[in-house]
């Protein structure tokens, strides 16, 4: 077994906090009386709901789609009665359509319909399957599977997400020890349509039990000896795609490319999941296993959610908030959103419910920026936050091109290392986002 | 009253930007961390040149620390001395100091390079040059004479010639008398037969400026700020390497290269002075070629200027060039095409 594999360029070794929850197993959080179903909960195109007040739906059952490429249909958490469908925010702030259903606690499930030849197809027939089936990269970015499933470049190399290297998240190092079989189901194949002479599972040294379950599972299995365990060093931000690409076949992602450009199919051990499940069993992706945890938290778990669901559901369930909580955010603390409004729906790329305290996040003002560099040392991108943090801050945007500022791949180490707490990461975004909006300018 | 109140579904919760969580450290722990990597060598300061060395220290501190608060204060601008920087400025002043120097010397120092130096830059993380090489400069620019009056530790055991009030006497006296020579100036001279023990020039038992005379404890402070992630050993373990290889290139016999390390300024500029963060690049690429031309101006004066020493000026002029040493050494972002 490779060990100690790693990207060359940044990163840092943060305080994980997984002890709180990474014990606790997989609980189902109990029916929400009411499920908020948005229609964008992806990268690219929203969805436009297929259904109207007063329907009746079924669970699984479409309630959004889309014709563009780049989108994924959205399908009904539950089953029961559409109440409206209303703009609203979701946990992580996107503001679209929800379509709003009450739950009649029947679980009346739409007849699923898996691939039952699944070993013998080619990939190109579990393109369409995968966007009406729902299944986005569940780790966070949330782009459709479908659209990751056939390259440009012919895909040879094949590589499951388990980094997981988001402080607090253990959602998928549980499903990792949960739905091992699952998991190595799925990646099987994916191995089928790239490389069935090896294919890899990634996962961080931080979790030995993953590894060790995952190896006895591929053991005990010959029709999994084709599949690799593969361990990573336990460093942020191991689990973003390009430098895990990097980890484990040491193929580099040019800039503004995706691993798709060199060859490389990756994609996260909760999409895995979820693509068993769809093929295997025919469930369209409508829930899915989030954490929920931090010091403000009174009972950390780990919760398989319906999608839709208030936070203020998730966060009773688990005891609700200690005193000190100061921040609920959507998501890992290196890039997730903070949530306004408890009764936002978490989405499918939710990957985990924190509330923060406020020695957690040590909260300090920003003062003059040392030039300790700590920031550049640990830049993945291998940009110069500071630099381009002045630089925006004169709103020169010509300045901060020049400096790459667009390579940004929001992370978040620097402002997590700075000594001076200057706020580099957003206003990096910033500079980021002023780039593309003077290119866009320049082009028309 | 509050509107956020009247709406029960929008919670008064606390939102902010990615990312959520902070690292512990801060600008402010950072500066304990290299004054107590200073602690030794003030120690040892202490035990070789008398409380003479120690009374220097407080001046230069107290000194560095006031002129911060007045000038914040007179420009209205946000009091920093919290952040302890101005003190580590007042430790290595003092560190450059003779044991004879007297303490309106040490004073005028201080608040030029806090003044002059830092805050007239824009403060800290701004100056262009690190404050105590800035300050050493300018000393040794107004009263040469006072700050080459090195005392050798046995001189102040022996009593007499060190009192506090009578330092400016004793300078002014016959300088032959009481100065000592330093070990680089014996280098310098071709007097090799009078060079001290190395171990003595390990410990710090010798003559010089009270901060750079012990290598051992300086780098016993150094060592505590590498393993803390303070500081990186690549500017000074560069800068050291450089000196000693462009000395012998310049003709320097290679037995009496340990005493060009461990004598003068050389262990505490290259740990203490050339690392300042504000004043050096901040490319590892950067980082490398401005240790590489400390190291070459250094052992260049070394032997060829008329001046036993070289690393404050060496510091400082490649301080100078550190702007353009940033801007030639960009980094090219990850995955950019080779």
């Amino acid at each position: 077994m490779s060990s100690n594999l790693t990207f060359k360029v940044g990163g840092v070794h943060m305080d994980e906090h997984k002890g709180l929850s990474e014990s606790s197993p997989i609980q189902r959080l109990p029916e929400p009386k009411v499920v908020y179903i948005p229609m964008s909960q992806h990268i690219g195109a929203p969805c436009t709901p297929t259904v109207q007040k007063g329907d009746r739906v079924l669970m699984g059952q479409t309630v959004g789609t889309s014709d563009a490429f780049i989108s994924s249909d959205v399908h009904a958490s539950v089953s029961g009665t559409v109440l409206e469908i209303k703009k609203m925010y979701t946990a992580d702030g996107r503001f679209c359509d929800c379509v709003v259903i009450e739950n009649d606690g029947m679980n009346e499930a739409q007849t699923p319909n898996p691939i039952s030849n699944y070993d013998s197809l080619p990939v190109d027939d579990f393109v369409d399957f995968t966007k009406k089936m729902g299944l986005v990269g569940m780790g966070g970015a949330g782009f459709p599977l479908h659209a990751k499933l056939k390259g440009q470049v012919p895909l040879d190399e094949c590589i499951i997400n388990g980094a997981e290297c988001e402080p607090y998240l253990t959602c998928d190092h549980r499903i990792m020890l949960e739905k091992t079989a699952e998991i190595l189901e799925g990646l099987k194949i994916f191995a089928n349509f790239y490389n069935p002479n090896v294919s890899y599972m990634a996962i961080e040294e931080n979790k030995p039990d993953a590894i060790k379950r995952m190896n006895e599972v591929i053991a005990a299995t010959p029709r999994f000896k084709n599949l690799k365990v593969v361990s990573c060093q336990t460093k942020y931000p191991q689990g973003d795609s390009k430098r895990l690409s990097e980890a484990v076949v040491g193929r580099i992602v040019p800039q503004n490319g995706v691993t798709n450009d060199v060859g490389v199919f990756l994609t996260n051990v909760g999409t895995t999941l979820a693509f068993y499940e769809a093929v295997v069993e025919g469930k369209s992706s409508y829930e899915r296993v989030i954490t929920v945890s931090g010091a403000g938290i009174k009972e950390p778990k780990n919760l398989l959610v319906k999608v839709g669901t208030p936070v203020q559901d998730i966060i009773d369930f688990a005891g609700g908030l200690n005193d000190n909580a100061v921040e609920i955010v959507c998501g890992g603390p290196m890039t997730g959103k903070s949530v306004f409004d408890m009764q936002s729906p978490i989405t499918k790329t939710t990957s985990g419910l924190l509330a923060l305290s406020a020695e957690e996040m040590q909260l300090e003002d920003e003062s003059p920026c040392i030039r300790c560099s700590r920031c550049v040392d640990h830049c993945p991108a291998h940009i110069n936050p500071t630099t381009i943090n002045s630089a925006i801050l004169k709103e020169d945007v010509e300045y901060c091109a020049e400096l790459h500022a667009d390579q940004c791949m929001e992370c978040g180490i620097c402002s997590f290392v700075c000594p001076a707490k200057r706020t580099l990461a957003p206003s990096v975004k910033l500079a980021k986002r002023e780039i593309k909006m003077q290119a866009m300018k320049a082009k028309n | 009253m509050d509107n956020t109140k009247q709406n029960p579904t929008v919670s008064e919760r606390f939102v902010s930007l990615a990312p959520h969580v902070r690292s512990n450290d801060t600008t402010q722990k950072i500066m304990r961390d290299v004054i107590i990597a200073l602690v030794p060598a003030m120690a040892g300061s202490i035990y070789f040149f008398g409380m003479n060395a120690a009374m220097l220290m407080a001046v230069c501190v107290a000194s560095c620390v006031l002129a911060e608060f007045i000038f914040q204060k007179a420009m209205k601008k946000e009091v920093r001395i919290g952040d302890l920087s101005a003190v580590v400025t007042g430790i290595l002043i003092a560190f450059n100091l003779p044991a004879t120097a007297p303490w309106w010397m040490a004073a005028f120092g201080s608040a030029f390079a806090i003044i002059v130096i830092k805050e007239c830059f824009g403060g800290i993380g701004s100056n262009f040059m690190n404050p105590a090489i800035g300050a050493r400069i300018v000393i040794m620019a107004s009263w040469a004479k006072l700050m080459t009056d090195y005392v050798s530790p046995e001189m102040v055991k022996n009593g007499g010639q060190l009192v506090v009030n009578d330092a400016w006497a004793v300078s002014s006296a016959s300088a032959d008398a009481v100065a000592y020579a330093t070990p680089l100036g014996m280098l310098k001279a071709g007097t090799y037969e009078q060079l001290p023990s190395l171990m003595d020039m390990a410990t710090g038992n010798i003559g010089g400026v009270i901060g750079e005379t012990s290598a051992i404890l300086l780098l016993i402070g150094a060592l505590y700020l590498i393993v803390r992630k303070v500081m990186s050993p690549l500017i000074p373990v560069v800068y050291i390497a450089t000196t000693a290889v462009v000395l012998v290139i310049a003709g320097v016999p290679v037995e009496y290269l340990p005493y060009h390390i461990l004598g003068g300024g050389l262990i505490l500029g290259a740990f203490f002075m050339a690392t300042d963060y504000a004043s050096s690049p901040i490319n590892v690429k950067g980082k490398i070629i401005f240790a590489i031309g400390c190291g070459v101006v250094t052992a260049v004066i070394r032997t060829k200027a008329s001046l036993p020493e070289g690393v404050s000026y060496a510091i400082a002029l490649m301080n100078v060039c550190t702007p353009l040493i940033d801007r030639l050494t960009r980094t090219e972002a990850y995955g950019e095409a080779k």
